[in-house]
């Protein structure tokens, strides 16, 4: 029987399979080029969400103290002795669970870090070192913050600073003590807002907010 | 046909092995690496909210009579009264509520430490274990100067002590509460300056557990209110509160007319959580102590939340204290705090 199947199909055999071959493999090759880029760019989601989550988790936000014009915020890292922490100040505020922000406070705001020199501290004025592309500013993996109110004043990116943060020995995590000396009352809508923004990647995460009363007079 | 079936099935298995293996199974191990990754750092952010709020030092500055041999320059006392270690870190010096000096604690050019009588050279920052007392002599101010501050201690975990309040860097010399003034006026005290406010989103406050310490709330947004309160009683007895213990606020609407609006009594966890206030095990507050009372809820006994007003205006608020002292039913109304909303 098998020798009659055989004779049937005489010469054109071994090319048709080889053609079969070759084609379940370029399937099978596609297929799994298909599910190896999905697990690819799946496991970077992940890999951004993780880092996104463990900042949350580990920035601590503190406000020390006020007097009106002048505010002390601690912002501290748990998970390492050294750190580069990265904000901006700006005006907004949360309407229904999102952050809408309305506009920089760089003209009305001067941003000091407090700095360590025989056994005083003294103010250090720090400027915003590098401004980001609004468009690549997300506030998770899926949200891009929306920027139609900055856009709306002509505004495409918004101003970063930059800072460095050293632990002494015997102690836990790294921080950085900021004075924001506001110089003009705040009025309209919105409110003072410290950002800390995390660079992954070309992308910037916002990874904690942390909302500040309004400066009414001076 | 049946050899072609199962090459056929030999190589399906083959692509689908390496699927599993290559990717499935790696990207699986990988979830669950990142999941077990993602819980640790959760359990260090807890831990050390929680820890922030077992910090408990007292902390005050000595008076002349208590330094010996006198000096001419101010000290200050810290006891560990809580259950876990606390390193400090900074000593802030307050002005005119302006930060006029900011003291690092290992430099001993400008302080001397002394921890439990044993003075420490420096280079260190001072860690107090529970009953540890840590005494600073602030060498960089003279007595004379000392009158026109206020001082803070900074802990590692960013915790400035007192926590209620503030020290003069030289005590004052009457600190004697006229007694007479709880029989006029009712057991209960307000700390007044200690008013904050809080962003309460139905679960939780937030920022917890400072608050915003402002008299200016944003229109329309949904918030708790916190003051600490002190128990003055002349019979020296123990307050017990219940549900009913609410904040009242007359506000100005859209007429003439005043509104009205009740935020009541809650409880709030170690991390900022609320739930409604159990009567069963209620906030006492003994005779010279004080407590944090948050009123955030619409209703007694309920954890819902009430909204200040949706247009700006000024809010005339009242504090009703209701409970029992010695099992008796008190009841005590405090004219409150002015609001603005904004």
């Amino acid at each position: 029987m098998m020798f009659k199947v055989r004779s049937k199909l005489g010469q054109a055999e071994p090319v048709s399979i080889v053609i079969l071959t070759g084609v379940v493999l370029a399937i099978a090759l596609a297929v799994y080029g298909y599910f190896a880029s999905q697990a690819a760019i799946a496991s970077y989601r992940q890999r951004v969400q993780a880092e996104i989550a463990k900042l949350k988790f580990n920035i601590v936000v503190s406000d020390l103290y006020s007097n009106g014009t002048d505010r002390y915020i601690l912002i501290k890292r748990l998970d390492t002795s050294m750190a580069r922490i990265t904000f901006s100040l700006v005006l907004g505020e949360f309407y229904g669970g999102t952050l809408l922000v309305y506009n920089t406070l760089t003209d009305m705001a001067q941003v000091y870090v407090l700095t360590y020199s025989g056994g005083l501290y003294t103010d250090d004025q720090i400027s915003a070192a590098q401004s980001i592309p609004l468009d690549r500013l997300y506030t998770s993996i899926d949200t891009p913050l929306y920027s139609g109110y900055l856009r709306g004043r002509g505004l495409t990116y918004i101003p970063v600073y930059y800072q460095e943060a050293v632990e002494k020995p015997g102690a836990r995590g790294c921080d950085i003590l900021l004075h924001i000396k506001f110089n003009s009352p705040i009025t309209g809508s919105g409110y003072p807002m410290l950002i800390v923004i995390e660079p992954i990647g070309d992308e910037y995460y916002i990874v904690d907010v942390y909302q500040l009363p309004k400066v009414s007079t001076l | 046909m049946f050899d072609r079936r199962c090459q056929a099935g030999v190589v399906g298995g083959i692509i689908i092995a390496m699927l599993v293996f290559s990717i499935i199974l790696p990207l699986i191990l990988y979830y669950q690496r990142m999941a077990e990754y993602n819980t640790a750092q959760a359990e260090i952010g807890i831990k050390y909210l929680e820890e922030q709020a077992r910090e408990m030092l007292n902390v005050r500055a000595l008076s002349l009579d208590e330094v010996t041999p006198s000096l001419d320059c101010p000290v200050i006392e810290a006891v560990n009264v809580g259950s876990i270690p606390v390193t400090l870190k900074r000593i802030w010096l307050i002005k005119s509520s302006k930060v006029d000096m900011l003291i690092d604690l290992s430099e001993i050019d400008l302080i001397d430490l002394a921890l439990n009588g044993e003075n420490l050279t420096g280079g260190e920052v001072p860690t107090l274990q529970p009953g540890y007392t840590l005494r600073i002599t602030v060498k960089i101010i003279s007595l004379e100067d000392a009158e026109n501050y206020v001082f803070y201690l900074e802990s590692d975990r960013g915790i400035l002590h007192p926590r209620r309040g503030v020290q003069p860097l030289i005590p004052s010399e009457s600190e004697e509460f006229p007694e007479n003034l709880s029989e006029i006026l009712g057991p209960t005290f307000l700390d007044f300056f200690s008013f904050r406010w809080y962003l309460y989103d139905g679960r939780s406050l937030t920022p917890w557990p400072y608050g915003y310490e402002s008299f200016t709330i944003p229109t329309g947004s949904t918030v708790a209110f916190g003051v600490y309160v002190c128990n003055k009683d002349p019979l020296k007895r123990t307050i017990r509160l219940d549900e009913y213990t609410h904040m009242w606020m007359y506000y100005s609407g859209s007429g003439e007319e005043l509104k009205k609006s009740e935020f009541y009594i809650v409880g709030v966890d170690t991390y900022g959580r609320v739930y409604p206030y159990d009567p069963d095990k209620p906030i006492t507050i003994d005779y010279d102590q004080v407590a944090l009372l948050v009123f955030a809820a619409k209703d007694p006994g309920s954890a819902r939340g009430n909204n200040v007003p949706s247009s700006g205006g000024v809010g005339y608020t009242n504090l009703l204290i209701h409970g029992f002292v010695d099992g008796l039913p008190f009841s005590q109304n405090i004219p409150f705090v002015g609001i603005t909303f904004t």
